[in-house]
């Protein structure tokens, strides 16, 4: 469609939005008086105003409230936070060393998901959904959130900070949150019979198995029976391997 | 200001923030973790608010910054890549009018589209107009720029919107 000079236009989309000054805006009235071209345009910017504008309510779910208004009277913790976004950025410098030193094999979507979860959870001020360090309240919270029983270890020298939900491949997951020195973390407990335990189950091949995600986190996968269990981090791979071979039987 | 007090003003904002997370998260679970680190952040930095009554904008880009830095680094594997037009485009006709086609019909996917096709920056300063009806002095200050530079971005923006929903009409798919 034809369209006014650019010079026009600016003031156009500026006097639409009554943002114009006195006197550009009568500028603009005197050349609309002869523009037929302006004229249609407006009426565009009105369409594309009440296409925007759908007039959708925006619930609020009762437990974000609730997280909120926690806010209001936990304690800053912003100097972990900067802690953990170092380790997270010190990862990343690694990637392109990693990226190919590592087995292929894994699924990428997978891999993708899994590395993203975990980066993104110690992002945040809270990384958990349920905070303890103590692992049978944990697998409590795991078990009335997700309907189904984990065994969470403890692991040598990590500390044990909670769990938090995830969407693995769009199947919720609960996600075990460890501290291990100034380095993060993180097991993955797909159920049997989601994609995602397919997937890391073929990956693993019956055996601890390793590689890295996009991002250079190592990714560790342990799958015995019916039990599938994945480890991230920017650890040592041995570390996560212990980690996994921490799991109760 | 007490945190308490705070949180109560803040929460006035959060379905604009939720919005906006939504907008720029495309997925409502992140887009809670972004409004929940949006308001941590807010509350550590809450002593740079010199004035309450902007604080709607400075909310925004609060959100706007923490997004960025969760961002930095994982956008580049995360986005989708567009695909582009392909070879073998139909001819185009002539289909009624673009601006009566708006208003008669729910076009959310289209317009969605067209938001898409545009540069981010042009994309949210018309999302914060049209949808947020924030001033251009409030834009502004969601991204960290000049009066003017809003101006024309908003210009630019409506510009590409309508031309990219005008081809599509073109084409047929209106």
């Amino acid at each position: 469609m034809a369209t006014c000079r650019p010079s026009w236009q600016e003031r156009l989309s500026a006097w639409f939005d009554g943002e114009l000054s006195p006197l550009e805006s009568a500028l603009l009235e005197g050349h609309l008086k002869d523009c037929a071209l302006c004229d249609a345009e407006l009426e565009r910017y009105g369409a594309l105003r009440s296409a925007m504008r759908t007039g959708e309510e925006t619930p609020i779910s009762s437990s974000l409230t609730a997280k909120l208004r926690s806010l209001a009277v936990r304690p800053a913790e912003a100097s972990r936070v900067r802690r953990w976004n170092g380790a997270v950025a010190a990862s990343m410098i690694a990637v392109a060393i990693l990226w190919g030193l590592w087995p292929a094999g894994m699924n990428e979507a997978l891999a993708a998901d899994l590395e993203g979860h975990h980066l993104k959870s110690f992002s945040r001020t809270s990384p958990c959904d349920f905070e303890s360090s103590d692992p049978r309240a944990v697998e409590d919270w795991i078990r009335r959130e997700f309907g189904w029983s984990v065994s969470v270890p403890e692991i040598g020298d990590a500390t044990l900070l909670g769990a938090r939900r995830c969407r693995l491949h769009g199947e919720t997951t609960p996600a075990v949150l460890y501290r291990h020195g100034e380095k993060a973390l993180t097991l993955f407990f797909p159920t049997s019979d989601s994609r995602a335990a397919k997937g890391a189950a073929a990956f693993a091949d019956g055996g601890p198995r390793c590689t890295a995600g996009p991002h250079g986190e190592r990714i560790c996968v342990s799958s015995e029976g019916d039990r599938t269990v994945v480890a991230v981090s920017e650890l040592d791979a041995s570390v996560l391997v212990a980690a996994l071979e921490a799991l109760p039987d | 200001m007490t945190r308490p007090r705070f949180i109560e003003l803040a929460l006035e904002h959060v379905p604009l923030l939720l919005r906006t997370g939504r907008r720029l998260t495309r997925d409502e679970a992140d887009a809670e973790d972004l409004v929940q680190e949006t308001l941590a952040r807010a509350l550590e930095k809450s002593s740079d608010l010199r004035d309450v009554s902007g604080l709607k904008s400075w909310l925004l880009a609060v959100q706007r910054t923490v997004f960025l830095n969760s961002r930095r680094g994982l956008r580049p594997r995360l986005e989708v890549l567009q695909g582009g037009l392909g070879p073998h485009e139909p001819p185009l006709e002539p289909r009624g009018d673009l601006a009566v086609e708006l208003g008669a019909k729910g076009l959310s996917d289209e317009v969605n589209a067209a938001l898409l096709s545009v540069p981010a920056e042009w994309r949210e300063a018309l999302w914060l107009r049209e949808v947020e009806e924030l001033s251009y002095a409030e834009i502004a200050e969601v991204h960290g720029c000049p009066i003017g530079t809003v101006r024309s971005r908003l210009a630019r923006a409506r510009e590409a919107v309508l031309a990219f929903l005008e081809k599509e009409k073109l084409r047929g798919n209106l």
